[in-house]
């Protein structure tokens, strides 16, 4: 069995002094040298040019990345998400996904990562105190979706925006308190936590 | 013949119910969210089995209580063309034409133990929860309808046009089938609570819709059928349906 690296053969050109023999006999060695200078000369500039260009790209670049980064809207409510913003911001579909699986499959509602309460907290208000849909340009699920170029396909079916205020104040009145989706029980939990 | 798939399924239920399980307890090991020492509220259980009983003798032709109760609950629209709008439940009126005998009654998912919809899903999305109630998990619902044609209740709908503003505590979209859910949004969240459309015909004075534990002896829909009885719609399928009838 032939084991380990073929040896290199080497070829009968490299043998008797390679590629020297292709040179043509008019070149002289001064002339040969004055070329290099020249190519020095032409090169230096360029490359230094070069340099300046790329780094002031460079610049530019990161500059223009911080102008698009994503504005954020803050939470309308609350002052304290479910978890870390570390948490939040990289495992939030996760936390999503196996919390719907639990609460489709299983009936458990009592979890903190439902979609309901992230509509509740995080979507906005217009100047008339109309909610806006979350998923809205420039709110707080599209803001960074659009920025990190993923499809956001909760609110095809998913409500994006919180229940309206009639909705609740029609509520039977002893489920207000306890319903973590009504912003009446926000409040009361609130006012009963201070 | 029904009953070999429904096993299958059953057992397909419990491996992920103990993979989801494991699932949640390896990430409550892991991780140290501040918050996940929320109360943890038990899963649905078998040792619950959610019914309905409508006394038909109590409903009355031309009420559309409990329809119109859905409807508000689930943010369903019922205008549109009958063919393809969403119905989740429907008024039936049946006339014996050798006696003259009328009878009005709504007709829903009857939320079988053997389910013919579970049977013939695809991806599984078509389900029985543990404790008897038929549901479709939408995200993972393909829209193919098999179940729709499966079902002997006509219970089914499935959305044709995109949908918007629809309620938090119901889901919907296009492409997905939906039938009645029992109001497992608020029978999870509080004992005692009462499915949409049994508080409207409540409401509304007739109180026909009788809901309940049918595994629990003492519950009032296991009283009543055990003193007047009940029919199942097509018993003759043996599905053993949660809905049961009286006075057809």
């Amino acid at each position: 069995m032939a084991c380990g690296r073929p040896k290199l053969r080497v070829g009968p050109s490299q043998r008797e002094g390679g590629f020297t023999d292709s040179v043509p006999a008019t070149v002289s060695r001064m002339e040969n040298q004055s070329m290099r200078i020249t190519a020095l000369i032409v090169c230096l500039p360029l490359c230094a040019f070069g340099a300046a260009t790329a780094q002031g790209l460079l610049l530019q670049r990161a500059g223009s990345q911080a102008e698009n980064r994503p504005v954020i809207p803050k939470a309308s409510k609350g002052d304290q998400c479910v978890a870390d913003t570390e948490i939040m911001r990289k495992d939030h579909m996760s936390l999503l996904n196996h919390q719907r699986d639990e609460t489709v499959i299983e009936g458990i509602r009592s979890e903190p990562y439902s979609l309901v309460s992230c509509v509740n907290c995080h979507a906005q208000t217009d100047t008339s105190g109309q909610a806006i849909r979350i998923d809205a340009e420039g709110q707080f699920c599209e803001s960074c979706h659009s920025y990190a170029a993923v499809k956001i396909d909760c609110f095809t079916c998913h409500a994006a925006k919180p229940a309206a205020m009639e909705v609740i104040g029609n509520a039977e009145p002893h489920l207000m308190r306890d319903n973590p989706h009504t912003l009446v029980s926000y409040l009361l939990n609130k006012e009963a936590n201070e | 013949m029904s009953r070999v798939p429904v096993a299958d399924n059953e057992k397909s239920l419990q491996a992920r119910r103990r993979f989801l399980q494991g699932l949640g307890l390896a990430g409550m090991a892991s991780m140290s969210y501040s918050l996940l020492e929320v109360k943890a509220k038990t899963p649905a259980s078998s040792d619950k089995r959610w019914g309905l009983l409508i006394e038909t003798e109590k409903c009355s032709s031309g009420c559309d209580a409990c329809v119109r109760g859905c409807n508000e609950e689930h943010g369903i629209d019922d205008a549109g063309d009958d063919l393809t709008r969403a119905q989740w439940i429907r008024k039936i009126d049946l006339k014996d034409e050798l006696t003259g005998n009328e009878t009005s009654l709504p007709v829903m998912c009857q939320h079988c133990e053997s389910a013919p919809c579970v049977d013939v899903c695809p991806t599984g999305a078509s389900f029985k929860r543990a404790d008897g109630v038929v549901l479709v998990n939408k995200h993972t619902c393909i829209g193919c309808r098999y179940c729709m044609m499966a079902c002997p209740y006509k219970a089914r709908s499935f959305i044709h046009e995109t949908l918007t503003e629809q309620k938090p505590s119901a889901p919907r979209g296009k492409g997905t089938v939906e039938s009645c859910t029992l109001c497992v949004h608020r029978i999870d969240e509080e004992q005692d609570r009462q499915p949409a459309c049994a508080v409207k015909c409540t409401e509304e004075a007739h109180s026909a819709i009788t809901f309940g534990d049918l595994n629990d002896p003492d519950s009032s829909i296991s009283q009543k059928l055990n003193t007047l009885g009940g029919s199942q719609i097509r018993a003759d399928l043996q599905l053993n349906t949660g809905v049961r009838y009286q006075g057809l």
